[in-house]
């Protein structure tokens, strides 16, 4: 792919990105690169901006100002079935329509490739098998969708944006259905994808501890401007959290590692 | 039940529903008054075939019977049965509701509604009829849906419950101005009551022909939009996200599905519950894939429409029941349960 300066080292590059709900202003001049090999997590409180930025980077909501680049090409302006080439999306679970198989689903994430009338060839076949591989839902593909756990639905949308093959992925709050030991599981696996297969991830995450074990760098959104960026234990500072969760705490450090640990000060 | 469901989910579904309908069809042409044994009949269509040599050997009015009678009436029934199933199927895709169906929806009667309007100009029947009849049902079946939709929308979502209740708001308010029009158009209307209630009361072949394309066009487009209905099951947003332009996606949808409806009720007037019926049985036998569930129900519906004409034919024999009441009277039960295991589900 054609990699201009501008892009070198990020596939994903959000440039003074502002978005606005029913006149409100959300989102305000956020500026963000997502790096390529590299989970990128985005967090904060909840009205933060999150979701809208997540919508807005992923085309359903249209951005007020601002530009979004994949690998150097602008992609705000694009329709779907190009955008969708460049950029993948995993909601958050228990949005799965029940009835179809876990093979179905995951082929859905072929959309773009396979024209209107949605026949599959060798190569969607081969793509949907690779990514239930790498999620580890291959044993579940005959399932239905419905009868899958929180957890396995939730690796189900990871396999479909991945089966989409697209270099940036998108996570929207994949963890908040999750008991601790799928929470953890799964962002291990996110992790290994960015690291193994190069992909450019942003995640929006909830837990402050566990995006702090698993993401390689954090971007702190507070009343829709982005309130600090770097390395966990750039990002997460009491001084950070503070000023934008209005909560004290104290920052510890994990035993093994030493990444920082948030805990509320009680 | 299940397993007596999984073994005939064995055979192939196309042969199977072809066979169904084949059997549907071949039924609703040799039972009536007058009973055409099946070696007859087969002869009768052979003899069709120039160069077979077949000497008919059966009574004259046979021929009458067969094929100025009952054949192009069976034959306008199967397009009905399979224009309302297909686009049944459709809107319950569309609107992700399992309790969509044209009836309920109020595009068939907004499609009567357009139809007896433009009946009501008394414009001489013969030369616009069957242009202007079917195009003012398609005007009145997009129109209602349009409305109905943006009356049960509550911010981004539409729940099931209130989809319906509006339908049978709007299908209530196009129906009274339905009456309306037909007291106010005194006699020369008083045949669209008959047809309006179902009871088919063109013959002949010109109807056939004349729905035919409309028809056609109608599911051709819905059966080629099966991937679009897959991926839409995911909800708009995320159709998107995988490509899909939703946008596009719906209104192509849409506009086929009505334009189906819209023939169906221009030729053979508001039958209820068919197109509700027959794609719930279909993805209980095999599956929710629309790629195959629309051109299954376009099928089944057509064969169950048949089998329900011949009720309505025979059961008061001589005398002939609204075809829309043997359908309501097997789909209300139909829709209850089907309410039922919805709210279930939720």
């Amino acid at each position: 792919m054609p990699e201009t300066p501008l892009s070198i080292g990020f596939a994903l590059h959000i440039q003074g990105l502002t978005a606005a709900y029913n006149g409100c202003l959300v989102l305000e001049d956020v500026s963000l690169d997502v790096p390529v090999g590299q989970v990128t997590a985005l967090i904060g409180p909840n009205g933060a901006g999150k979701t809208t930025l997540i919508r807005a980077v992923s085309g359903t909501l249209r951005p007020r100002a601002g530009r979004i680049m994949i690998n150097g090409r602008e992609i705000t302006n694009l329709p779907p079935e190009k955008r969708a080439c460049l950029l993948a999306v995993a909601p958050q679970s228990g949005n799965l329509p029940g009835e179809f198989s876990v093979y179905q689903a995951v082929m859905m994430g072929r959309t773009p490739y396979l024209g209107w009338l949605g026949y599959p060839g060798k190569r969607d076949h081969e793509k949907t098998l690779h990514a239930l591989e790498l999620t580890e839902t291959l044993h579940l593909a005959r399932r239905r969708v419905a009868s899958l756990s929180g957890g396995e639905q939730q690796r189900v949308l990871l396999a479909r944006a991945l089966a989409q093959e697209t270099p940036v992925l998108l996570l929207d709050e994949p963890t908040t259905y999750l008991d601790l030991h799928h929470q953890v599981t799964f962002l291990q696996l996110v992790h290994r994808l960015a690291h193994q297969n190069n992909l450019a991830i942003l995640a929006a995450l909830h837990d402050l501890n566990l995006t702090s074990l698993y993401a390689d760098r954090v971007a702190l959104l507070s009343n829709g401007r982005l309130q600090a960026v770097g390395s966990p234990a750039e990002t997460l500072t009491p001084a950070n959290i503070q000023q934008a969760y209005r909560l004290a705490v104290r920052v510890i450090h994990h035993p093994k590692n030493g990444l920082p640990l948030i805990l509320p000060e009680a | 039940m299940t397993r007596r469901l999984s073994s005939i989910a064995r055979v192939p579904p196309f042969l199977l529903a072809a066979i169904f309908l084949g059997l549907s069809l071949a039924l609703s042409v040799m039972v009536g008054s007058v009973a055409i044994p099946a070696g007859t009949l087969v002869r009768m269509l052979l003899a069709q075939i120039p160069g077979l040599g077949i000497l008919p050997d059966w009574p004259t009015a046979f021929s009458v019977i067969v094929f100025q009678v009952r054949l192009p009436h069976a034959l306008l029934i199967l397009l009905t049965g399979a224009a309302l199933s297909g686009a049944g199927a459709a809107y319950q895709g569309l609107f992700r509701n399992p309790l969509a169906d044209p009836y309920l929806l109020g595009s068939a009667s907004g499609a009567g509604l357009g139809a007896v309007l433009v009946m009501s100009l008394h414009w001489p029947q013969e030369i616009f009829g069957y242009l202007a009849v079917p195009l003012a049902a398609f005007a009145g079946a997009l129109a209602a849906v349009f409305a109905v939709y943006h009356l049960a929308r509550e911010k981004q979502t539409v729940a099931p419950i209130a989809l319906i209740l509006a339908g049978v708001a709007v299908s209530a308010f196009a129906s009274s101005l339905t009456s309306y029009l037909m007291l106010q158009s005194g006699a020369e209307i008083r045949r669209a009551l008959a047809w309006l209630l179902g009871g088919s009361s063109m013959s002949g072949w010109l109807p056939v022909l004349a729905a035919l394309p409309y028809v056609t066009v109608g599911l051709g487009v819905l059966t080629l939009s099966g991937h679009a209905l897959n991926v839409l099951q995911s909800g708009e947003e995320q159709a998107r996200q995988m490509g899909l332009n939703a946008e596009r996606a719906k209104v192509v949808i849409l506009l086929a599905a009505s334009f189906s409806v819209a023939a169906a009720v221009a030729f053979s007037g508001i039958i209820g519950f068919i197109g509700l019926i027959v794609p719930h049985v279909a993805r209980l036998l095999w599956g929710p894939d629309y790629r195959r569930l629309i051109p299954l129900s376009v099928l089944g519906g057509a064969g169950a429409l048949l089998l329900a004409d011949l009720l309505a034919r025979n059961i008061i024999a001589p005398q002939i029941l609204p075809i829309g009441v043997v359908t309501a009277l097997f789909g209300s039960p139909f829709f209850l349960w089907v309410l039922r295991r919805s709210r279930e589900q939720e």
